[in-house]
């Protein structure tokens, strides 16, 4: 499968977010996509979750896709957890089939055990991300879309970020958004924005 | 935000946006998105203003 970005513009107000965008997100591909605040890298992620739609241009599924829409697995820009849950709750409440224990199971390759049962209000800026990163992962996803997904993370934590994702991620199309590259992602494709 | 203008409840957008990208079942949207919503619970003491009713979904402030 390959989602197919052709001429993609989009403007809030006066300001003109993207301008001509072409680019090809295929399957087993992962894409680096960089810039300062304000060169559209949110927006081209929210393009491609179907969340905004283009204003010009367009934006295609190509290959052997019979849905409609694409099923995403997401690490927001800021965060949207249920601030009042836990961080295993966090991630078993928005699919019916992942249990408490096997969200717990995932979360404790990234966090402390005792960190995972505490309502994720309480928890720094770098586990909270951890929580964003195991529960995009944990649903059956066409596309991987991660927005700033290491923020306020140590070097040690993002590389141990980094491994968890490229062990679960498997073929699927890998999209993240950061300033700046970091040397885990060096070989990713990149896609500069400005 | 919980109000909207129009005297409208609303549902926290980043929230909004998350259940709908992950296909978030809707008996746990009920609970955990619109319930709160209605009865006005807040999310966070910081948590911010509804910034996609100005058109911009991160409000203008980043990317």
């Amino acid at each position: 499968m390959t989602i197919e970005l052709e001429q993609v513009g989009k403007r809030y107000g006066d300001r003109q977010v993207l301008r001509e965008l072409t680019l090809d997100v295929s399957t087993d591909t992962c894409y680096a996509v960089t810039g300062e605040a304000g060169s559209g890298k949110t927006t081209l992620l929210r393009l491609l979750m179907g969340l905004e739609k283009p204003d010009t241009g367009r934006i295609r599924l190509l290959g052997d896709y019979k849905y409609t829409w694409l099923a995403c697995g997401a690490v927001f820009e800021r965060d949207a957890l249920i601030e009042e849950l836990s961080a295993v709750r966090n991630v078993s409440v928005i699919r019916k089939l992942t249990s408490d224990k096997a969200a717990r199971e995932e979360l404790v390759k990234l966090l402390p055990a005792e960190r995972t049962e505490i309502p994720v209000c309480e928890l720094g800026r770098a586990e909270r991300r951890a929580v964003c990163i195991v529960r995009a992962l944990s649903v059956p996803a066409d596309l991987i879309v991660m927005d700033e997904p290491f923020a306020g993370m140590s070097d040690d934590e993002r590389a141990s970020a980094v491994r968890y994702i490229m062990d679960r991620k498997g073929s699927t199309p890998l999209v993240i958004a950061m300033r700046e590259r970091c040397e885990e992602i060096r070989s990713f494709k990149n896609i500069a924005l400005s | 935000m919980q109000r909207s203008s129009g005297g409208r409840f609303r549902v926290d957008p980043d929230l909004r946006d998350m259940a709908e990208v992950f296909h978030m079942p809707f008996s746990a949207r009920l609970r955990y998105l619109y319930l709160p919503a209605l009865t006005g619970k807040k999310r966070r003491a910081d948590a911010p203003e509804e910034s996609e009713s100005a058109g911009q979904p991160d409000g203008g402030q980043t990317s």
